[in-house]
């Protein structure tokens, strides 16, 4: 099977046999998680970051009060707690939205890799920096969009997201994210996501097929997503030493 | 957890949910439906728009059944809600709370 972070990776420009190896290596002890279940608690100071091999997951915060803000959705490539790593407690949690399949990559490794793989290092780094990108241009959809465009925005996003680990096909995908799960992402009630969804479909812009989203009009969807994939810096070249 | 269906009535049209949600009991889908329809009222009204006066949701269980109707404009503060059941003849009120 190939390495979801590997593939993502080299986007970037090529990794030498010693780097991929390492990142074989390090992500060697996995661990499977149920649907719903924590793989990283909030508060929680864990001693390794959770890099998704397989399935999808949620980063989230809640309010005092028990709202849950889901302010991530991470797919196989995706380091989830890559932060954790230098910031130790983590402030928001991680969970499994279907069963994944994560490598627990010890701290300690991923510090080796920073003293003896600088490129490596520069081009994890890179992740975290499309990681907060993400939460740019999620924090303006959500500021400045309405519910139509914020969720047209997304379904664009995770088009070209999965698209780079070979997870999309011919604008068709699997979304296995529910009303709910949205409607905590993107601010908005089930009743709301719903609404939405089902006049993309009127519109001739979306069809489902259980889990899987088709994309009938990747123009018109962009469109009204008012979506450039710029932000995630797919094919940005990274230089090496 | 029973799984009840949120459907939009607009007009003769039927917007349908396909997904529904888990609630334990009628009582707490139908808060989450008016919470819902508050929402969807909310971005509506701020582009100025009153197309859905006469719409409701629709609440079915797994078979299909219905269970409950409720105007839109129940969703609205209780003395809005009554001056437009006043003037909408074709609106009725959803029977209290079960």
């Amino acid at each position: 099977m190939s390495h979801p972070l590997i593939g993502r990776l080299e986007r970037h420009g090529s990794l030498s046999g010693e780097e991929k190896q390492v990142l074989r290596d390090i992500s060697s002890r996995t661990a499977v998680y149920r649907p719903r279940e924590e793989i990283v608690p909030e508060g929680s100071t864990p001693a390794h970051s959770s890099l998704i091999l397989s399935g999808f997951a949620t980063r989230h915060n809640h309010s005092l009060d028990g709202k849950r803000q889901i302010t991530a959705f991470h797919v196989p490539g995706d380091f989830a707690d890559l932060h954790s790593f230098l910031l130790k407690k983590m402030e928001d949690g991680v969970a499994a939205l279907t069963e994944c399949t994560v490598a627990q990559v010890a701290h300690s490794d991923l510090k080796e890799i920073t003293k003896n793989y600088p490129y490596l290092t520069r081009v994890l780094w890179h992740t975290t920096l499309v990681d907060a990108a993400v939460h740019r241009a999620w924090m303006t959809t959500l500021g400045r969009m309405e519910a139509r465009e914020r969720l047209a925005h997304f379904l664009c996003e995770m088009r070209d997201r999965l698209d780079t680990i070979g997870l999309m096909q011919d604008n068709s995908y699997e979304l296995p994210i529910t009303q709910e799960e949205l409607g905590d992402a993107f601010g908005i009630s089930t009743v709301h996501v719903n609404r939405v969804l089902q006049d993309l479909r009127a519109e001739g812009l979306i069809t489902s097929r259980g889990k899987t989203l088709v994309i009938n009009d990747w123009e018109r969807l962009q469109q009204v997503g008012q979506y450039s994939s710029d932000y995630l810096h797919i094919d940005q070249k990274l230089e090496r030493d | 957890m029973p799984r009840f269906y949120r459907h939009i009535r607009q007009g003769g049209r039927l917007i349908e949910d396909p997904e529904g949600i888990e609630r334990p009991d009628l009582g707490a889908a139908r808060a989450e439906a008016l919470d819902g329809t508050r929402d969807l009222l909310a971005e509506a009204i701020r582009h100025g728009r009153d197309d859905w006066l006469t719409d409701a949701i629709v609440i079915t269980d797994e078979a299909g059944q219905e269970l409950l109707t409720i105007p839109f404009i129940e969703a609205l503060p209780p003395r809005l809600y009554e001056a437009l059941l006043a003037v909408l003849p074709s609106v009725t009120r959803s029977p209290s709370e079960p």
